[in-house]
């Protein structure tokens, strides 16, 4: 596919649509957008976790980072995902985590690149892999159970 | 380089395993120790140990440091830090304080890293090959 030369700044990017994992292009400043592969709702935003946040799964195009006094508590699939505080569950990130000195990932990780600043604890298994290609996430209804 | 952490330290290794030397059993070493070869087994020293772009390990590591740039299948345990290069190719479990991933590398295995990582110290090893090798 040929990308069009754009004389200004572009005013679309590409992304990978967090459910399909099939490459989206998007107006540069959308928040969220409908996938038209598989015509759900993908979130682009970037997401800071300042306090505690428990989820079922947390899903976006972008970054996410967990904040010193952050925990996150959720099934996280991100582009990127930075680590200050802490994070309870499994992290698919299409591109790279980052664990600072004090941050901490109780959970299963699968990810390109990892970076992990002395000081940090992991407990989980590892996949690093520079070709990673994260699966499509499962289609599924509302989880009955709740994360408390 | 592989002669230096990643802050800088510098890393002596009075042994080296060259590149065409493969060994298989069980060995120990009081320091560090480079690989450029090939170990199958056991490796352990109280030292660090570092595994050369082109080195492979097919073995159990416990060492106070462990540096990768080749490939290694093993666990390794290292009482004080992991550090896996941009060439790494890793396959097993990580147990240690300290985790130094450098982008590119490659790692698939549990992981557990922190201060409370450490498992308790290994049994010093009965068989003593590091002490026949050669010294370069
Ligand atoms: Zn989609």
């Amino acid at each position: 596919m040929v990308v069009e030369q754009q004389r200004q700044t572009p005013a679309t990017r590409e992304v990978v649509c967090t459910h399909c994992e099939r490459k989206i292009e998007i107006p540069a400043t959308a928040m969220s957008v409908s996938c038209r592969h598989c015509h759900r709702r993908v979130i682009i935003e970037d997401l800071e976790i300042k306090t505690y946040h428990a989820v079922l799964r947390i899903a976006t195009a972008g970054k996410v980072e967990v904040q010193k006094k952050g925990t996150l508590v959720a099934d996280v699939r991100v582009n990127e995902l930075t680590v200050e505080g802490s994070v309870k569950g499994n992290v698919i990130a299409l591109d790279r985590v980052a664990v600072g000195k004090k941050g901490a990932i109780e959970g299963n990780v699968s990810c390109r690149t990892l970076a992990v600043e002395p000081g940090a604890k992991l407990n989980g298994h590892y996949r690093v892999d520079p070709a990673f290609v994260p699966p499509p996430a499962t289609p599924r209804e509302h989880a009955d159970d709740e994360i408390a | 380089m592989i002669d230096k952490t990643a802050a800088g330290t510098p890393v002596e290794f009075p042994t080296v395993i060259g590149a065409d030397a493969v060994f298989k059993g069980e060995l120990h070493f009081e320091k560090g120790v480079r690989v450029d070869g090939k170990i199958e087994g056991k490796v352990s020293t109280k030292g660090h140990i570092a595994v050369s772009q082109g080195g492979h390990l097919q073995a159990d590591v416990d060492a106070g440091s462990i540096i990768v740039e080749g490939d290694v299948k093993g666990n390794l345990v290292a009482g004080d830090r992991v550090e896996l290069r941009k060439s790494a190719r890793l396959k097993g479990d990580i147990t240690a304080s300290k985790l130094l991933v450098a982008e590119g590398a490659a790692f698939v295995g549990h992981c557990s890293i922190g201060p409370d990582a450490q498992k308790a110290p290994a049994p010093p090893p009965t068989n003593r090959i590091a002490e026949a090798l050669p010294r370069k």
